[in-house]
């Protein structure tokens, strides 16, 4: 049931960070390639979720969950802060 | 000079995710104040929701949600973004 | 009389469009506050002169005010704006933007529907499965 609401999260990850990958493409516009990150980096930390609770439950994947999520979101905001007017 | 642990580095890392959820969602309003495009209402809620769900994980220095509470924090705020979508595609978006 | 641009459009009306006109209230708005200079208006009351309402005029004000072609004028209350561009170009760019929308309105719509949407607007676009606008 869990697994279900972090694979729910990942795929509207997903399916956001292709959107704004194709609305990139399409209108240049750097803060939707920021963006893109971002949320490819959310759908990795759900990813890893599943992973990290019943896959390997027996390592704790904490920190590899969190560093790309951080990273992700970080590029949003300097997307945000620096490439909209 | 001390080492850094495990778990100051975890809840280093946590609490700057927390604080970029939050600046983002910020970002969010405003683009919603200017433009009036539903999607942006949508979208700060998400991101306020992922970065109140952050600090409320630290807070009960847990690493993966347990409680119900805080799975349906994360929940929710995917959903929102689901709406968003779902709402950009179904009407014009915003007010003429 | 400056080059004129894609369809007609004078270039510096192209640059007003590119710069702050997002949209046809903006126009009406500045055009407003234009022909009224130096008088003062508040949201609630360019909103009801404009026909539109005052959540649209709220941002729209702002943007000109961003864009150094309205002030906020002290110790109003509400707060008012009234025009005041910053130097003798906008004013210009203003007084050619007045002469497109009396003597070639569709030229004008054209000139904004054709102007390259802004970092939010692509976002907000990007979510669109089947996107705005031929591509």
């Amino acid at each position: 049931m869990i697994d279900v609401i972090y694979l729910l999260c990942a795929v509207t990850s997903i399916l956001c960070a292709v959107l704004l990958w194709r609305g990139w493409r399409r209108s240049k516009a750097r803060l939707l390639f920021w963006s893109t990150l971002c949320f490819a980096g959310l759908a990795l930390n759900n990813i890893l979720l599943v992973v990290d609770t019943r896959v390997v439950p027996q390592i704790d994947l904490a920190l590899v969950r969190l560093t790309p999520t951080l990273l992700g979101v970080t590029a949003l905001v300097f997307g945000l802060v620096w490439d909209a007017e | 000079m001390t080492m850094l642990d495990k778990a100051t580095l975890l809840a280093t890392i946590a609490g700057a995710l927390a604080v970029a959820f939050l600046v983002a969602a910020l970002h969010f309003l405003k683009f919603w104040r200017r433009t009036r495009t539903r999607l942006f209402a949508f979208f700060a809620a998400a991101f306020t929701l992922l970065g109140v769900q952050q600090v409320s994980l630290g807070l009960s220095r847990e690493l993966v949600e347990r409680s119900p509470w805080l799975f349906g924090l994360r929940l929710l705020a995917f959903l929102l973004i689901l709406a968003a979508i779902v709402d950009a595609n179904r009407s014009e978006g915003r007010t003429p | 009389m400056s080059a004129d641009g894609e369809g007609g459009t004078p270039s510096e009306v192209e640059r007003l469009i590119a710069l702050v006109l997002s949209s046809m209230l903006h126009v009406e708005l500045l055009l407003l506050l234009h022909r009224t200079a130096p008088a003062p208006w508040d949201v609630a009351r360019a909103a009801t002169e404009l026909k539109v309402s005052p959540t649209l005029v709220e941002p729209a004000i702002h943007d000109l005010q961003r864009a150094r072609l309205a002030v906020e004028v002290a110790g109003t209350s509400p707060q008012s704006w009234r025009f005041d561009p910053s130097d003798d170009r906008l004013l210009a760019a203003t007084a050619a933007l007045r002469e497109l929308y009396d003597r070639k309105p569709v030229t004008l719509v054209k000139a904004l529907y054709r102007r390259p949407p802004s970092a939010a607007d692509a976002f907000a676009d990007a979510f669109r499965l089947r996107p705005k606008g031929d591509e």
